[in-house]
């Protein structure tokens, strides 16, 4: 695996475990801050898509549109290009729209169901297995 | 308004009209136009996780009809909104689309009496 793949994949685990850790901590703040969950978890969909698309098409999106588009233009990324968009627009309204809320559940769901499921198919599609798990 | 290639906000706006008409969650639907994208708010009643992950999948028909155009689709579920209040989220100057779905929630009155 080259390494720039590498290195995105190590940057997604990270922005995942740090969306989990949000969801399943203790928090003085009130309301408990679960919308940093959503926008670390559509951060760790970015650097799998990106993974994906460097190691199978030595391609670096320019943006978020570019990269959207990517997802719905490559066989292997189309069947989440529902979960992808929902992750990054939930990310965008946690952080654009002061009425927004995201509740612990949405949080949950969207790291738990939308991201991984954007995670399975990029690691099915690089042939490896699921992150954090031995090779 | 056109922003690339010829295309029209009308064209993107009807687009995506007909591909959401026959979604019962359906309430409203704005389109606006950016400098070099075009931006699309749904409007929806409260709708579970996989009905959002299904209309938020439904961009495919715009990437697919205009392949060169930036689209962006916000999925606005009213139950995520404190205090939901549609001019606060749509922006000034989004163009309606909600006859294009032959649906009308009156979000079509709550935006016209908050800009007039």
């Amino acid at each position: 695996m080259d390494a720039r793949t590498s290195a995105h994949l190590r940057r997604a685990e990270r922005n995942r475990d740090i969306a989990r850790e949000i969801i399943e901590s203790s928090w003085s703040v009130q309301p408990a801050p679960y919308e940093w969950a959503v926008v670390a978890g559509f951060y760790a969909a970015v650097h799998d898509v990106n993974a994906y698309l460097w190691e199978k098409h030595q391609y670096e999106p320019r943006d978020h549109d570019d990269r959207q588009r990517a997802v719905a233009r490559h066989a292997d990324l189309k069947p989440v290009l529902g979960a992808y968009t929902r992750l990054r627009d939930l990310a965008f309204q946690a952080r654009y729209m002061a009425t927004f809320r995201v509740t612990e559940a949405a949080a949950r769901a969207a790291v738990s169901s939308d991201l991984a499921d954007v995670e399975r198919a990029v690691m099915s599609a690089l042939g490896a297995g699921p992150a954090g798990s031995p090779d | 308004m056109t922003i690339a290639h010829g295309l029209t906000l009308f064209e993107v706006g009807r687009t995506f009209a007909q591909a959401v008409r026959d979604e019962p969650a359906v309430k409203s639907l704005w389109a606006s136009a950016h400098r070099d994208y075009f931006e699309l708010w749904l409007v929806t009643a409260p709708v579970d996780a996989d009905t959002e992950r299904r209309l938020y999948g439904l961009i495919e028909l715009l990437f697919e009809a205009f392949p060169d155009a930036r689209i962006r689709l916000h999925v606005i579920n009213r139950e995520a909104f404190e205090d939901f209040e549609l001019t606060s989220i749509v922006p000034r100057g989004a163009e309606n689309y909600s006859a294009a779905l032959v649906l009308d929630d009156g979000c079509a009155d709550e935006r016209s009496s908050a800009q007039g």
